[in-house]
């Protein structure tokens, strides 16, 4: 049972810090497509 | 899109000499683009060492079990925690005393992430307590003043959407001075009060076993390491925001 307390705590440190540093690799790609393209 | 730069800032920046420091070159896009491809691989190398060493190395819990192996994350995260607050609390007595907005844009990518940080501590530390104490959450005063932490720099990031853009980046300077003040009560709780959260001994007179101890180390170095990532790619984001937002500024006028 208590197996299943680290399994979870891990996913969740695994899955927010993945999540976050897609987002932010998204988001600089989408800001760096609005500076190419002029749009500022 | 939300940017710490202003129209209101075109004038300020354009008769601002470039700074000439160090610090601001290595934020410079190229430049932590070049540290970034060096820094990234070893980061998620040592991420794996210390996740290895959680799971394989360290030895088994006696009372806790398994779910001891919590510790080696969540006290990372706590550290990073602090560790964000800080750079926020110094960038925002910089903001204050420059009027630069290159620290305002340093104190809200280093808010961001520690509040991520933070929210990991909050998540990671009830899953512990439910099978150290039987229960997720306690109103202890450690568990109480970071949530307090927490809360602070939340609120810090929806002001920072919400106010007008002139009085934006010296509201969150304050309150980004402000909330860090509640770091320390944080450290010290454990000895001002009774609490049931337990107290990190690291040195010769006892606590951690030393293959413990270890892997604690190397799991806050690959944190420490993620934390010099991250930061680094939200400052250049911040960064690229704010040429956009000078660039739409310029057009305007």
């Amino acid at each position: 049972m208590k197996m299943v307390y680290l399994v979870i705590a891990y996913s969740l440190i695994a899955g927010l810090l993945t999540i976050y540093a897609a987002g932010l690799v998204l988001r600089t790609r989408k800001i760096n497509r609005a500076l190419q393209d002029g749009n500022g | 899109m939300n940017s710490t730069f202003s129209v209101h800032h075109v004038r300020e920046i354009q008769s601002t000499p470039p700074s000439a420091g160090i610090y601001w070159h290595i934020l410079e896009d190229r430049a932590s683009a070049k540290v970034l491809r060096v820094l990234a691989p070893i980061t998620a190398a040592l991420i794996a060492v210390a996740l290895y060493m959680a799971l394989f190395y360290a030895p088994r819990e006696a009372t806790m079990g398994d779910a001891q192996r919590i510790f080696y994350f969540h006290v990372p995260s706590a550290w990073i925690g602090f560790l964000s607050f800080f750079v926020v609390f110094v960038a925002s007595i910089m903001y204050l005393l420059k009027r630069d907005p290159k620290w305002d844009s340093l104190a809200l990518s280093a808010a961001e992430i520690g509040v991520l940080f933070t929210t990991l501590v909050l998540l990671t530390g009830p899953l512990w307590a439910k099978s150290a104490w039987g229960t997720y959450w306690v109103w202890d005063a450690r568990l109480t003043t970071t949530l307090v932490l927490w809360l602070v720099y939340v609120g810090y990031l929806m002001l920072r959407s919400s106010v007008d853009e002139i009085k934006r980046p010296q509201m969150a300077a304050v309150i980004g001075i402000l909330g860090f003040l509640d770091v320390p009560i944080i450290y010290l709780s454990v000895t001002w009060w009774r609490t049931m959260h337990p107290t990190l001994l690291v040195g010769d007179s006892g606590g951690l076993d030393g293959a413990m101890r270890l892997t604690l180390m190397v799991a806050l170095l690959s944190f420490t390491l993620l934390f010099a990532c991250l930061l680094l790619m939200r400052v250049r984001l911040e960064q690229k925001r704010n040429e956009w937002a000078r660039r739409s500024a310029l057009q305007e006028v």
